[in-house]
C-alpha cells in the first residue's frame, strides 16, 4: 500500500520534502547565521570596549598622578588601572588567540574564535605590538600598592603619547567587527531570501500542480459521475447500494424511483424503505438474505438459489393516495470498493407485466378451453338466432336487474319482485335450453335455486337488502357467461352462418311427420329457431328416459319475428312440461297400448286477416288433477276439503298459478312450477284466449286464439288476473 | 378469497359505522326488517338495507358526496360510498355538528369511507391494502374508474335519506 501511495503521490511527496528542506536550510543557516551575527557583535561590543578601556587607563595614569603630587590618595586610580589593564590585555589575547573573556553587555564569559580575518589579524599585529610598549610602561605599576613617582611618570606619559593610538586601533578593529557582522548579516539575508523565495516557489509548484491535477481529478470524477448518471438514468432496472450498516448508497438508478414513485432514497435504512411497501414479514426476510452476503466465507451463488425476494409483492401508493400493486424481482451482488470496503449491490426488476402476462395466458387458456366448449354449441346455431338470443338474453338479465333495483324495501314488495324474476329467469333458461347452451341454462338453473332459498327464508323470517345479495351475485356470474358467448360469437364472426346451414341441413332426419327434405330446408331458412326445438326435443327426451317426437305446422312460411318470439316462448315452456310431466315413458305407453314413440305438435295457422291460432298437443297423459290438489294441500294453499271441491277446470287455473307443478323433483327443465304461469303470462301479453282440453291418459291440447299485427302487442310483464279467459275441457 | 366475503366485510363496516353512529341516539341495532322498520317509523335513525343490483361500468354513479377507496394487493377494485346532502348533514347534526359546510360534508364522508377501509383491513388481513380515501364531489363515470364490467350497487337508507355502497372488488 506504501509504495502504492509513494508511487501515486510521489510528487507531492517529493515537492513537500524539498519544501522542507529549503524551510530547513533557511532555518540551520539562520540559526548558525545568528550565532555567528550574536558572537560578532560581542567582539564589537568588545572592540568597542577595549577603546574605552584605552582612554581610562590614560585618564587613571592621569589620576595616579596627580593625586601623588598632591600626597594624595590614588589607589582606586591605581585599582582602576590595574583592573582596566588586565581586562585589555586578557581581550587582546582571546582576539589573537581565542579564549573566554567576559561579556561588556552581560557580564558573563563567553568564549570567542580568534581573529583569522587577515585584515583583522594585520589590525590586531599592530595592536599586539604597540600593546607589548604599552606593558613595558604600566607593568612597573602593577607590582606594588605604592608606586613611586619614577615608575609613574613615564607610564602616564607614555600612555598620554600612545593612548590616541590604541584608541584607533580600537577602534579600527572594532569597525572590522562590525563590517564582518555586517557580511555576515547580508549573507543570511541573501540566504533567506534564497530559501524562501526557493520555497515559495516550490510551494507555488506544488499549489499549481495540484490545482492542475484536482481539475483533472474532478473533471475524471465529473466525467464518471456524468456517466454513471447518465447509466442510471437509463438503466431499466432499480439498482442501489447497500452497505454493512443495512443503509442505501447515495446513488441509484432513476428507475429505483420510478418503481417505488419516491425520490427519497439516498442514505435511508434499508428496513425503513421496504416497511413503506411490503409485510414486515418481507421486510425481515428481506434483511436477513441481504445479511447473508456480508458474511465471510458465503458462496453468494448459493444463495442466490434460494433468493426470498422473488416475485414479491409490493403494494406503492400513488399522489392521490391511490395504490398500485406490483411483482418486483430483487437480485444482490457483493462488491469491493476501492477502500476494501464491501457493499451489495442491489437489483430491482419490476415483473408485473411479466406476472399479469402469465396469469393472463392462464387466463386465455381457461378462456379458451371454456370458447372451445362453447363454440361446439354456438357452430349449429344461426347467427340471427344466436344475436337474437344474446339480445334476448341481455334483455331479460337487464330487466331481472331492474326490478332488483326498483323493488320497495317491503315484505310483499320481496315476493312479487321474486315471483317476476322467477318468471323471467325461466324464460331465459328455456331459450338457453331450446339452444343447447348447457353453460347458460345451468347459471339461470343456479339462479332459480338461489331465488327458492330465498323464498324459503322468507317463510321463516322478514327479509333485508343482504338476503338478495346471492341472487345478485349469480346475476352478475350469468351476465358474465352471456358475455363469453357474445365473445366466441364475435371471434366467430360469419362462420357461425356457413356453418351453421350445413349442420343443420346436413342433418338426416326421420322425426318429423312433414319431413321431407324440401320442408326441413324451408323450416330451416325460414324459421330457424323453431327448427332447433326439433333436436331439442330428442335431446330432452334422451335425457328423459322418453321417446318424442315434435311435428311443426305452419312455420315453413316466414313468421313475424316478434310473434315468432313470444309463441315460440310459450311453445318451448309447453314442451318443457309435456316432456316432463305429459309424456310417459316407452314401457308405460306401450302398457296403455300406446305407440311407444310420443307425439309433440306445434301448429301455427292464421286466416289471413290477422287472426291466429297456435296449437299445442301432446298425447301423453294429460293433466294430473289429483296431483295439481295434493299440491296445493301440501302447499297449505287450500285445505284437503277445499281442494276435493274443486273442479277440473279450477285447478287447470292453479296450475297456471305460479309455483304449482306436478314434478316431485326439479330439474333444469321443469319442477318449479314457473313455466305454465309464464305460458299465462305471454297469453295475456298477446291479449289471446286459451283454451286447454285434456283427457287423462290421451292427450292434452292448448289452443292459443288471438288477432295479431305488430303494434298491438306489448311485451310488458302482467301478473296472471284472478279472472281468466282460460278454459279447460 | 370469495367476492361474498369482500362485500359482506364491506356492508358489516357499513353497519358497523352506523352502529356507533346510533349509539348515539340510543338505538341498538342499526340493520332491522321492513315490518319492523314500519313499527318504528317514527325513530327512524336505524340503518336500512336495500336489494343489492349490478351497476354497468358506462353508468354515473354517485350523490352529492362520494368517499372512494382503492384496493390492492391480494385483491383489487374500488369501492364507492355515496351520499345526498341530506343523509351527511344528518349525521352531522346527530354529532352535535352546528356548521353543515360543504367542507364538512366532505370530510365526513371521507370518514365513512375510512371507517369502511379500517374495517376491511382489520379482517381481511395485511394482504389487503386500502388506499387512503378520497373524496369526489361530483357525479363519476364508472368507467372513469377501470371497474369490473358489472359492479355492485348496495342501496341504503338511514333516517330515510338514501345513499349508496358500491364495490367492484375482485381477486388480483
Amino acid at each position: 500500500m506504501f509504495s502504492t501511495l509513494f508511487g501515486k503521490y510521489r510528487f507531492l511527496v517529493i515537492s513537500i520534502a524539498l519544501f522542507l528542506i529549503f524551510d530547513l536550510g533557511v532555518l540551520v543557516l539562520n540559526f548558525y547565521t545568528s550565532g555567528k551575527i550574536a558572537e560578532q557583535t560581542e567582539l564589537i561590543n568588545s572592540a568597542a570596549r577595549q577603546r574605552t578601556l584605552t582612554q581610562q587607563m590614560s585618564k587613571a595614569t592621569l589620576y595616579i598622578k596627580s593625586q601623588k603630587l598632591q600626597l594624595w590618595v590614588y589607589q582606586s586610580g591605581l585599582d582602576e588601572l590595574r583592573d582596566h589593564y588586565r581586562t585589555f590585555g586578557a581581550a587582546l589575547q582571546a582576539f589573537n588567540q581565542g579564549g573566554t573573556i567576559v561579556s561588556p553587555s552581560t557580564g558573563l564569559p563567553i568564549s570567542i574564535s580568534a581573529v583569522s580575518d587577515p585584515e583583522g589579524v594585520a589590525i590586531l599585529s599592530r595592536a599586539n605590538s604597540l600593546w607589548s610598549e604599552f606593558e613595558t610602561a604600566i607593568e612597573p605599576l602593577m607590582i606594588d600598592t605604592l608606586v613611586s613617582d619614577d615608575e609613574i611618570r613615564p607610564a602616564s606619559s607614555f600612555i598620554a603619547a600612545n593612548n590616541l593610538k590604541m584608541f584607533a586601533l580600537m577602534d579600527e578593529l572594532t569597525e572590522f567587527f562590525k563590517a564582518t557582522s555586517e557580511r555576515q548579516t547580508n549573507l543570511l539575508r541573501a540566504a533567506q531570501v534564497i530559501g524562501i523565495t526557493l520555497a515559495t516557489i516550490n510551494f507555488f509548484i506544488i499549489l499549481f500542480h495540484f490545482l492542475g491535477q484536482l481539475r483533472v481529478r474532478d473533471q475524471e470524477i465529473q466525467l464518471k459521475q456524468h456517466e454513471s448518471d447518465q447509466i442510471l438514468s437509463t438503466i431499466n432496472e432499480g439498482v442501489f447500494l447497500l452497505d454493512r450498516n443495512m443503509v442505501m448508497s447515495g446513488q441509484h438508478s432513476k428507475q429505483l424511483e420510478k418503481i417505488f414513485l419516491t425520490r427519497k432514497v439516498s442514505g435511508r435504512k434499508f428496513e425503513r424503505f421496504l416497511a413503506r411497501y411490503f409485510p414486515q414479514k418481507t421486510v425481515n426476510t428481506a434483511l436477513d438474505f441481504a445479511k447473508l452476503y456480508f458474511r465471510d466465507h458465503i458462496d453468494t451463488a448459493l444463495i442466490e438459489d434460494v433468493n426470498p425476494l422473488k416475485r414479491v409483492e409490493a403494494v406503492i401508493t400513488k399522489k392521490g393516495g391511490e395504490t398500485e400493486t406490483k411483482y418486483l424481482d430483487f437480485s444482490f451482488a457483493i462488491l469491493s470498493q476501492d477502500d476494501a470496503r464491501q457493499v451489495v449491490l442491489v437489483t430491482v426488476r419490476d415483473v408485473s407485466a411479466k406476472i399479469l402476462l402469465e396469469a393472463q395466458d392462464q387466463l386465455n387458456a381457461d378462456e379458451l378451453e371454456q370458447q372451445m366448449a362453447l363454440l361446439t354449441q354456438i357452430l349449429p346455431i344461426p347467427r340471427t338466432d344466436l344475436a337474437a338470443f344474446i339480445d334476448d338474453s341481455r334483455s331479460g338479465l337487464d330487466r331481472i336487474n331492474l326490478l332488483l333495483k326498483d323493488t320497495k324495501q317491503a315484505s310483499g314488495s320481496y315476493e312479487a319482485m321474486l315471483i317476476r324474476i322467477a318468471r323471467e329467469t325461466h324464460k331465459l333458461k328455456g331459450n338457453a335450453s331450446v339452444l343447447n347452451f348447457e353453460m347458460i341454462a345451468q347459471g339461470h338453473h343456479l339462479f332459480e335455486n338461489t331465488i327458492e332459498e330465498i323464498s324459503r327464508q322468507a317463510k321463516h323470517r322478514t327479509l333485508n337488502g343482504r338476503d338478495f345479495l346471492p341472487l345478485t351475485m349469480q346475476l352478475k356470474q350469468n351476465f358474465a357467461s352471456l358475455n363469453l358467448i357474445e365473445g366466441v360469437r364475435d371471434k366467430l364472426g360469419d362462420y357461425v352462418d356457413t356453418s351453421l346451414n350445413h349442420v343443420t341441413r346436413g342433418t338426416p332426419d326421420n322425426r318429423l311427420e312433414l319431413s321431407t327434405k324440401k320442408s326441413l330446408d324451408e323450416l330451416a331458412e325460414q324459421n330457424p329457431k323453431w327448427f332447433e326445438l326439433l333436436a331439442y326435443t330428442q335431446k330432452l327426451a334422451a335425457q328423459k328416459g322418453i321417446a318424442a317426437r315434435l311435428n311443426l305446422r305452419g312455420l315453413n312460411t316466414p313468421l313475424n319475428s316478434q310473434l315468432s318470439s313470444e309463441l315460440y316462448l310459450i311453445a318451448v315452456q309447453l314442451l318443457h312440461n309435456s316432456l316432463a310431466h305429459g309424456l310417459e315413458s316407452e314401457e308405460q305407453r306401450l302398457e296403455l297400448k300406446k305407440p311407444s314413440l310420443g307425439e309433440i305438435s306445434v301448429s301455427i295457422s292464421h286466416d289471413k286477416r290477422g287472426n291466429y291460432r297456435f296449437l299445442f298437443e301432446d298425447d301423453g297423459r294429460g293433466f294430473d288433477y289429483e296431483r295439481i290438489r295434493s299440491e296445493l294441500v301440501d302447499r297449505k294453499l287450500l285445505d284437503s276439503r277445499e281442494a276435493k271441491a274443486l273442479g277440473n277446470t279450477a285447478l287447470v287455473r292453479y296450475a297456471f298459478k305460479d309455483a304449482i307443478s306436478t314434478q316431485q323433483n326439479v330439474d333444469q327443465t321443469a319442477g318449479r312450477g314457473v313455466g305454465l304461469a309464464l305460458v299465462w303470462q305471454q297469453v295475456k301479453a298477446l291479449n289471446a284466449k286459451l283454451k286447454i282440453r285434456s283427457v287423462s291418459n290421451e292427450f292434452t291440447q292448448f289452443i292459443i286464439d288471438f288477432s295479431y299485427s305488430p303494434s298491438e302487442t306489448s311485451s310488458e310483464i302482467l301478473d296472471p288476473p284472478s279472472e281468466s279467459v282460460l278454459l279447460a275441457s | 378469497m370469495s367476492e361474498r366475503r369482500y362485500i359482506d366485510v364491506f356492508v358489516d363496516g357499513l353497519i358497523s359505522y352506523f352502529d356507533h353512529l346510533n349509539e348515539s341516539f340510543g338505538s341498538s341495532r342499526s340493520v332491522i326488517s321492513s315490518s319492523e322498520h314500519a313499527q318504528r317509523s317514527t325513530q327512524s335513525v336505524d340503518l336500512e338495507l336495500g336489494t343489492p343490483y349490478l351497476l354497468k361500468n358506462e353508468a354515473t354513479i354517485g350523490m352529492d358526496f362520494t368517499g372512494m377507496i382503492t384496493v390492492s394487493g391480494s385483491s383489487v377494485g374500488t369501492v364507492f360510498v355515496s351520499a345526498p346532502r341530506a343523509l351527511l348533514k344528518r349525521i352531522l347534526l346527530s354529532y352535535g355538528e352546528a356548521e353543515l359546510r360543504d367542507e364538512l360534508l366532505r370530510d365526513l364522508v371521507g370518514e365513512i369511507a375510512n371507517t369502511l377501509a379500517g374495517n376491511a383491513r382489520r379482517e381481511l388481513g395485511a394482504d389487503f391494502h386500502i388506499s387512503i380515501p378520497r373524496v369526489i364531489q361530483a357525479p363519476l363515470n364508472t368507467k372513469d374508474y377501470r371497474l369490473d364490467q358489472h359492479c355492485y350497487l348496495l342501496p341504503f337508507r338511514w333516517r330515510s335519506s338514501k345513499a349508496e355502497l358500491i364495490i367492484s372488488v375482485k381477486d388480483s
